[in-house]
């Protein structure tokens, strides 16, 4: 475990190192604030206006709530932008609305738990640096932006039932074609879900879209998985397989 | 490269399957003075630039086919346009902005 893990915190590696006690996590306490563990990543008022093309998160949750009208071409000629704002939409469909309805049952720290979350997303969403891709003939030379990486993980990691992901990154000499990378998902699971299998299904969809979409060399997915939210109400809460054989 | 040249490379860029978006390539010294001579006559802005002779392109692609395969379909379309139009081009830069 690194020195940021909290107490539900848990290095779920491929080998099974690490790899959390679901039994022993206590879903009453799985409220526990992303933003109070690491409280020097999740600064909104830390992003520069280029990191989203000279947009913030907030102007791009506004400019969702009023229907992306009028039109803004600086936003929706963004690709940063329309990283982030697929980011958002995702998370307000997966999971916003039942996040909201647990903050208000728990002190104001869960707020800022969403806070955490958009804040990455808006830092994952910045381009970064380039990632070469594989080039075939002289004429050539492509490359995938770290955020659209970042963005491609996140995606992966969000469809998967029963999870909502907080941060990913990228470890690595990304610039360099062939070098080994190593990937962390950060993520939150609902209780009721297991937590071994959520963990396990990020990890392979997050392993299959990097191996599709891109050229890089990935030495491993890291899952840690930070909170246990509470339980879903039922009509939100997909089934997942262990569930579906107990 | 004159504004049609570029148009038809933004068109064929467009028309690669798998590519969903054609975004502004971010501008050096040289393509800047031109985008700013062509606001200033109201022409519309390419998203593609030329620099000497190497042409910038960044693109989002829709998810439906490995980026890789799409950056290097892309960048031969961009060649293929350029050279039959008499633009000689030692390089074609696609970056990937977007997937899905």
């Amino acid at each position: 475990m690194t020195p940021h893990d909290d107490e539900l915190g848990a290095d779920l590696r491929p080998d099974g190192t690490g790899a959390a006690d679901a039994s022993a996590a206590d879903p009453r306490s799985g409220t526990t604030s992303a933003a109070d563990t690491h409280p020097d990543d999740l600064r909104l008022d830390a992003l520069e206006p280029e990191d989203l093309d000279g947009h913030s998160i907030d102007e791009l949750a506004d400019y969702l709530d009023a229907g992306m009208q009028p039109a803004d071409p600086s936003i929706d000629d963004s690709a940063a932008c329309q990283n982030a704002l697929a980011a958002i939409i995702r998370l307000r469909q997966s999971s916003l609305g039942s996040l909201e309805a647990a903050a208000a049952q728990e002190p104001p720290a869960d707020e800022s738990w969403i806070g955490g979350v958009l804040a990455n997303i808006s830092l994952e969403a910045r381009a970064g640096r380039d990632v070469p891709l594989r080039a075939e003939s002289p004429t050539e030379r492509p490359v995938m932006t770290e955020g659209a990486i970042r963005s491609l993980v996140r995606s992966a990691g969000d469809v998967v039932p029963g999870v909502v992901i907080a941060r990913c990154s990228l470890d690595g000499d990304v610039v360099r074609l062939g070098a080994p990378v190593r990937v962390t998902v950060e993520l939150a699971v609902w209780a009721g879900s297991p937590i071994h299998d959520a963990a396990d299904r990020v990890r392979s969809a997050v392993a299959a879209v990097l191996a599709e979409q891109t050229d890089l060399v990935v030495e491993a997915v890291d899952v840690r998985v930070r909170d246990l939210l509470p339980a879903l109400p039922d009509d939100d809460h997909e089934p997942t397989h262990d569930e579906d054989g107990a | 490269m004159d504004d049609e040249t570029a148009a038809a490379i933004e068109d064929a860029v467009l028309a690669v399957p798998g590519v969903a978006d054609l975004y502004r390539a971010r501008p050096t010294v040289g393509s800047a003075l031109a985008s700013a001579r062509n606001l200033a006559t109201g022409t519309a802005v390419s998203r593609v630039v030329l620099d000497d002779d190497v042409l910038r392109v960044v693109i989002g692609t829709d998810g439906s086919a490995p980026a890789p395969a799409t950056a290097r379909a892309a960048h031969r379309a961009a060649l293929d346009v350029a050279t039959a139009r008499g633009v000689t081009l030692s390089r074609v830069d696609v970056r990937i902005a977007r997937v899905g």
